[in-house]
């Protein structure tokens, strides 16, 4: 799928300066795992929180403060992991676009974001002693696991 | 006995060849490193913010400190169990000479160094700033750790990239 989309991103100027540089792409990585760290952090923080668990609600702010904050925040390092992945991906685009543990962790991420921000939107409205019911526990507690599978499933492409 | 020697020993030990054994642990080590980081430097950087007084600023620092160490201390624990088990094997063929590995442990070392430090001196007195502006000496440590652990992370990343 997309296979002239992959072979186009691959022949940007900037990403052949990339996979021909003996240093740009580990340095990319960097970026992107340090940043990888916040964005996990702040995310698993919040679907704690959600999910109830104590030692993730001792601050003083509320949950839709707590969603506020987050959402202050959280498109920096969403905003620096996709333009890094991007040129990571695009070093080895139409390699990488048949690897199904790559396509594994794109598509939890593609849900994972579409999840979370709508999530965080929505929190960020309610009322400031609002409390979370038995369905969004539980809906939080399968979504806490979406970032960790795609740290996992990064591990994986190596291998598949 | 030599350094590399050790090393020598540690790759050819019996339990390096059973972690080289099923295909699917290694990287399942690595993702259990990769988590633990993010629990790790998420809250050592967090309380570093704090000390610099970036974020946090209506909880006592000193009350930051109590909700933070528990996620730092486990991450760590993950961290040297999966880190020593990925080490293992490859001891001496990868890591022991490798610059790049040895600056990741020097600067994990400082960040130690910064850290009792930092417990041994500033933190005594955290009573007298624990809610108001924090002293410099704090907001040096803090910006320390910060630094520091970016250098771990950018040093891991670089052991496969240098000779």
């Amino acid at each position: 799928m997309f296979t002239s989309l992959w072979q186009w991103l691959y022949d940007v100027p900037l990403i052949g300066t990339v996979r021909d540089s003996q240093f740009a792409f580990p340095i990319l990585e960097c970026f992107h795992l340090y940043s990888m760290v916040f964005l996990l952090a702040m995310v698993v923080m919040f679907d704690l929180r959600l999910m109830g668990v104590s030692w993730a609600n001792q601050g003083p702010s509320s949950l839709a403060g707590f969603a506020r904050q987050v959402l202050t925040w959280i498109w920096l390092p969403l905003l620096v992991n996709a333009v890094t992945g991007t040129l990571l991906f695009g070093t080895m685009a139409p390699d990488y676009s048949h690897n199904w543990a790559f396509q594994t962790k794109i598509s939890l991420i593609v849900g994972g974001v579409a999840y979370h921000l709508a999530m965080l939107v929505a929190v960020a409205r309610w009322r400031e002693d609002a409390t979370t019911g038995a369905m969004t526990k539980l809906m939080s507690a399968l979504a806490v696991l979406v970032w960790p599978s795609v740290i996992i499933a990064s591990r994986w492409i190596a291998y598949a | 006995m030599e350094i590399g020697a050790i090393c020598e020993a540690l790759e050819t030990s019996a339990l390096s060849k059973a972690i080289l054994g099923p295909t699917w642990l290694w990287p399942a080590l690595a993702s259990v490193h990769l988590m633990a980081m993010a629990l790790l430097v998420a809250s050592i950087t967090a309380f570093d913010l704090r000390l610099l007084g970036f974020i946090m600023r209506d909880q006592p620092v000193s009350q930051v400190a109590r909700r933070l160490v528990p996620a730092t201390w486990s991450g760590f624990a993950l961290m040297i169990l999966t880190g020593v088990l990925m080490f293992l094997p490859v001891a001496n063929g990868k890591y022991c000479p490798n610059a790049s590995f040895q600056l990741k442990l020097a600067l994990i070392a400082l960040s130690g160094v910064n850290m009792t430090f930092f417990h041994l001196t500033v933190f005594r007195s955290v009573d007298r700033w624990d809610r108001g502006e924090t002293p410099m000496a704090a907001k040096l440590v803090g910006t320390f750790s910060a630094l520091l652990w970016i250098g771990v992370v950018a040093a891991g990343r670089f052991i496969g990239f240098v000779g």
